[in-house]
């Protein structure tokens, strides 16, 4: 999974990238706020970031804001890095948007496990952002079934959006999780089948269903 | 060594990119604290802690720290000491890191 980190200290960001990659994750290296925010800009933005506070220029809680403030970016899950451990700094980043925070120097054990978390609640929101695609393409299915379908006086048939006429049964077949078994009715067994039956010599046989 | 994962060669590349860019923001320290700019101090203080911690220096680490609070309470007093400290502690952990990069890999 991406991860971008923006680091502007040389030392500590390479410790980052090097720790990023031995587990696993692809880490996408800038050194400023505003190179952060252009990689954030791309069509895909990576699902995962992790922003130093105090950078020159736009720092982390900058990015954070603006983040929540663009809809794109709502799904990237951010983690803060800052050595200010103040309870008052860490309820100023949480609330600009910040999903979790990590100081600095920090524990490996520690910021492998918020990692984790972040991956969990990006896998979620995937889960369910997919799930609400299938349901939406469900929905536009079933929306074919409703409006006005002609349908021929004499045989039935109905026209379909395709403009073709077709088999009443067909075009719902097509349209709906429904499968149909042929059967014949009580009326058209009286008026079609038993005339029928009559004309070959046979005795009338009952209706059974 | 176990914040590098046990990477002696990874060890070696901070050690190296720390002696590029660190030992010449010392000097902004100590001109700082001559000019009584405490915001200059909180800033290169905050950023050297930052630096020294990655190595687990924690001497250094505390230096550092108590420059950076200093700044940013305004308040110089005792800067010249702290300051002392910090240079004597930055100078170890520099040929600490210096000796590193010489060292076979094993």
């Amino acid at each position: 999974m991406r991860v971008l980190i923006a680091e502007d200290d040389p030392v500590f960001r390479r410790m980052l990238e090097a720790t990023l990659s031995q587990w696993g994750y692809d880490p996408i290296v800038t050194t400023t706020g505003l190179q952060a925010w252009e990689v954030l800009c791309q069509e895909h933005p990576p699902r995962l970031a992790m922003l130093d506070w105090v950078m020159p220029g736009m720092d982390g809680v900058d990015i954070c804001r603006r983040m929540r403030e663009t809809p794109a970016m709502q799904l990237t899950y951010v983690i803060l890095v800052t050595s200010r451990d103040a309870t008052q700094d860490i309820v100023a980043g949480l609330e600009a948007g910040a999903n979790d925070y990590i100081t600095k120097p920090y524990d490996r054990a520690e910021l492998q496990a918020r990692l984790g978390v972040g991956v969990r609640v990006v896998d979620l929101q995937q889960s369910l952002a997919d799930r609400v695609k299938e349901l939406q393409e469900a929905l536009a299915e079933v929306r074919q079934l409703q409006g006005i379908l002609p349908i021929c006086s004499y045989c039935k048939k109905v026209r379909s959006d395709q403009k073709y006429w077709e088999r009443v049964e067909d075009y719902i077949s097509a349209h709906s999780e429904v499968a149909f078994s042929h059967a014949i009715c009580p009326e058209c067994w009286e008026t079609v089948v038993q005339p029928q039956i009559q004309e070959m010599g046979w005795e009338r046989i009952p209706y059974e269903e | 060594m176990r914040r590098v994962g046990g990477d002696l060669e990874l060890l070696k590349e901070l050690a190296a990119l720390f002696l590029e860019s660190c030992p010449e923001r010392l000097p902004d320290l100590r001109t700082a604290v001559e000019r009584g700019d405490s915001k200059a101090l909180e800033q290169v203080a905050h950023a050297l802690k930052g630096a020294v911690g990655n190595f687990a220096a924690t001497a250094a680490f505390e230096a550092a720290l108590r420059l950076e609070e200093m700044g940013r309470a305004g308040d110089l007093t005792g800067a010249e000491a702290a300051l002392a400290r910090m240079e004597m502690e930055m100078e170890r952990l520099t040929e600490a890191l210096m000796a590193l990069e010489s060292e076979r890999p094993a």
